[in-house]
């Protein structure tokens, strides 16, 4: 009886040891160990006999996934060990002896304290890309378990899982991060979240469908990239990963006040946007040095255009000119003179500048702003540095303002950049739309302000001569982070004002006509409230829509 | 009998409200969208605005594109891509090309399209404007939606919920092991 009661507690006792028993993870040293290397199929492009780019699936290379997190899972999907890759895409793990245990390989770059991103499926609950090799024993010596992410590519088209995409994604931010670390080995990255998936097509609407426009940066710690076989993919145009990871390094580490909209080599640009698409432009090509940039798009992905960063014939240079810009950024940064270009710096110079005299500087930023902070800094390459831009039709750069400007665009009133708006008096201001709207040149009128003591002020705007226009006024603090503190509240009225209530220092004030007309008004700083009234047919305008703010954090 | 009326009658008043509610059948069946404005990677000088209506299957959609430029002078070159599960209803070209003058410089493309299948499908064009120098490209994609709540449909991966927690797309990695000693 005794011996019926034994077994009656024992076996269950047994049963529970048995089953879902969880196995234990050992130390590192112990056990067995399983080594190997992680990697991808890159895909490359390549320029065909019409000067076009395409996508080269001839010629697919392996390529090592590097810092990449890999885990060493049991059949009960527990985690038993887990490490990085190397920068040679080879990792090290130590398992239980003679355990069935499976690799895992995330699609995340992982060093603690340094960097932290991961690329997701956007379109199915921001799930982690991961590949896995199956369940095998790991016996009780060493074995050696190398994964491949597949291209998807079957020699005619993606008839399989695009597994090597978001790690070509990674490769490229990496490619640029580390050229970050050689000029700052103590930076820190904060995290990002890069956002793929093969639905990522190029319509607005909805982000979790894959609806996101275009690859983008959104100024909120995300990528976003296209993934539409046929249409647009952007996983293997590692310059435009580049470029738009430069979003990110400007609204982290230094500042971009650029407004976005749309823009093109050839287009006269606000000075904002013209830096920062050209800096982006620049840095793609300063990661990878290859002035080659190129989009790949279309059927197979067999069409696309590129542009050359250093040497591509000179649309309309200036100071208001994307193109200008990267080619001004690459040739300061490489090594190969030409035409009036005799400069060296290598990127720290380049990261020095953008890091803090560009971060802080009391107007906006632009060609003007970087190049002021890149002479203060090296005194001794001003004479280089200024025939460097003279070789984009732009005359030496003296000031943050761009003052003394001679080359106007064949514009009317884009020269002087920045007019002086003083307590007490008037300035007029005109508006053209000859280059375009919303972001080109003539758009919009940059006005700085000093203010001695505290009170309330206001900026009034009224049409002076010519057409009408619908005047907004928007006012910022100059300095780091350079925010918007107000905005003209009516809307769709011919004059308007902006009442704020300001204490000392340096301020921004921006005017504009929001028809985009070409205006011209009068405007004015004066102490106390302003007198303009509402009236039923004018309504308070929403936020003006800009391109997302990229805050940055210190 | 009086607590049955205290219950009917909100309930009695609930449901008129929501039935006095006018529904605007433009908004239930308009779809809209625009890259004006919006942020654009490096590409063509073009933006594109798009309306078109939502269908359930075996009925026509109306599809109205409006293509802008800010380039001075050139062409817009305009190739589209009408997803298999779509049926264009008119004849009209896929490839087509506009001229850029001053005075000109928005372009409209308009079609009809039907479907057999619910599904969230696209027409995509492929648009390169040429100025003489650079010509570029890029790309925009025109959503029709057919039915009710369609989702793009991801293929060969195995989305999971980890033991961590996480989710995860799984996918299968080509592996190759060695005994090492």
């Amino acid at each position: 009886m005794l011996q019926k009661l034994h077994l009656f507690f024992l076996f269950p006792l047994l049963l529970i040891l048995f089953s879902g028993c969880n196995t234990e993870p050992v130390a590192v040293g112990e056990g067995s160990k399983i080594i190997g290397t992680v990697t991808y199929d890159r895909v490359p492009s390549k320029v065909n006999a019409y000067g076009e780019v395409k996508l080269d699936y001839n010629n697919i290379q392996l390529k090592t996934a590097k810092y990449v997190v890999v885990k060493a899972l049991d059949e009960n999907d527990q985690v038993l060990a887990e490490t990085t890759t190397n920068g040679r895409g080879e990792y090290v793990l130590y398992v239980p002896k003679n355990t069935n245990v499976k690799i895992r390989v995330y699609a995340r770059m992982l060093k603690k304290g340094v960097w932290d991103l991961s690329v997701v499926d956007n379109t199915n609950m921001k799930a982690q890309y991961v590949i896995e090799g199956g369940l095998h024993n790991s016996g009780d010596g060493t074995t050696k378990r190398d994964l491949r992410a597949a291209s998807g590519w079957d020699g005619y088209s993606y008839s399989g899982s695009r597994d090597a995409a978001p790690f070509a994604i990674l490769d490229s931010i990496n490619t640029i991060m580390q050229k970050v670390l050689k000029a700052n080995p103590n930076i820190k990255f904060p995290h990002l979240l890069v956002n793929w998936s093969p639905n990522n097509v190029a319509a607005g609407g909805d982000p979790s469908l894959g609806q996101i426009v275009t690859s983008n940066y959104d100024g909120n710690s995300n990528l976003w990239i296209l993934g539409d076989a046929n249409s647009d993919t952007d996983e293997y145009d590692d310059h435009i990963i580049i470029h738009e990871w430069s979003h990110f390094f400007e609204d982290k580490f230094s500042r971009s006040d650029s407004i976005g909209g749309p823009h093109s080599a050839g287009d006269s640009l606000d000075i904002r946007v013209a830096f920062g698409e050209g800096f982006g432009n620049a840095m793609s090509a300063i990661a990878t040095d290859n002035p080659i940039y190129f989009d790949t798009s279309g059927p197979n992905q067999s069409t696309g255009w590129f542009m050359n960063i250093e040497s591509a014939t000179p649309e309309n240079p200036g100071w208001f000119s994307e193109a200008s810009v990267q080619r001004i950024l690459y040739d300061l940064y490489d090594a190969n003179n030409d035409g009036t270009d005799n400069l060296h710096l290598g990127f720290k110079p380049i990261f020095n500048a953008m890091i803090d005299k560009e971060r802080n500087a009391n107007a906006f930023t632009s060609i003007f702003t970087f190049i002021t902070a890149l002479k203060s800094e090296n005194p001794s390459k001003k004479s280089a540095i200024d025939n460097v831009i003279a070789g984009e039709n732009i005359s030496p750069i003296r000031d943050i303002y761009g003052n003394y400007r001679t080359n106007s665009a064949q514009g009317m009133y884009t020269k002087p950049v920045y007019r002086k708006l003083e307590v007490g008096k008037w300035v007029t201001q005109c508006n053209q739309n000859t280059f375009g709207v919303y972001n080109k040149l003539g758009n919009r009128t940059y006005m700085t302000v000093n203010i001695d003591s505290s009170d309330i002020y206001t900026i009034s705007a009224k049409p002076y001569g010519g057409e009408y226009g619908d005047p907004d006024i928007v006012l910022y603090k100059a300095e780091y982070p350079f925010k918007s503190m107000g905005m003209s509240p009516l809307e769709g009225t011919s004059s308007d004002e902006l009442t704020i209530n300001l204490t000392p220092g340096k301020y921004m004030a921006e005017v504009y006509d929001a028809s985009f007309n070409n205006s011209c008004f009068v405007v004015a700083l004066n102490k106390g409230a302003g007198s303009l009234q509402k009236t039923r047919t004018n309504k308070l305008k929403p936020m003006m829509k800009r391109r997302p703010r990229r805050m940055p954090q210190y | 009998m009086r607590k049955t009326i205290l219950v009917l009658v909100p309930l009695l008043v609930v449901g008129l409200y929501a039935n006095s509610k006018k529904i605007n059948p433009d908004e239930q069946t308009t779809i809209g969208g625009t890259t004006v404005g919006k942020y654009s990677k490096p590409g063509a000088p073009i933006d594109m605005t798009y309306k078109t209506t939502k269908i359930n299957t075996n009925e026509t959609a109306d599809v109205n594109i409006t293509l802008t430029t800010t380039a001075q002078s050139g062409k817009v070159l305009v190739s589209m891509n009408i997803d298999n599960n779509l049926t264009l209803v008119d004849n009209i070209d896929t490839n087509q090309s506009f001229d850029i003058t001053p005075d000109k410089k928005s372009f409209n493309i308009d079609m009809r399209v039907s479907s057999k299948n619910e599904g969230l499908y696209y027409i995509r064009l492929l648009t390169k404007v040429q100025t003489g120098l650079h010509p570029k490209l890029r790309s925009f994609a025109v959503p029709v939606m057919v039915g009710e709540n369609p989702k793009p449909v991801t293929r060969g991966v195995n989305f999971l919920k980890a033991k961590s927690g996480e989710n995860i797309s799984v996918s299968k990695a080509v592996e190759t092991i060695e005994v090492i000693k």
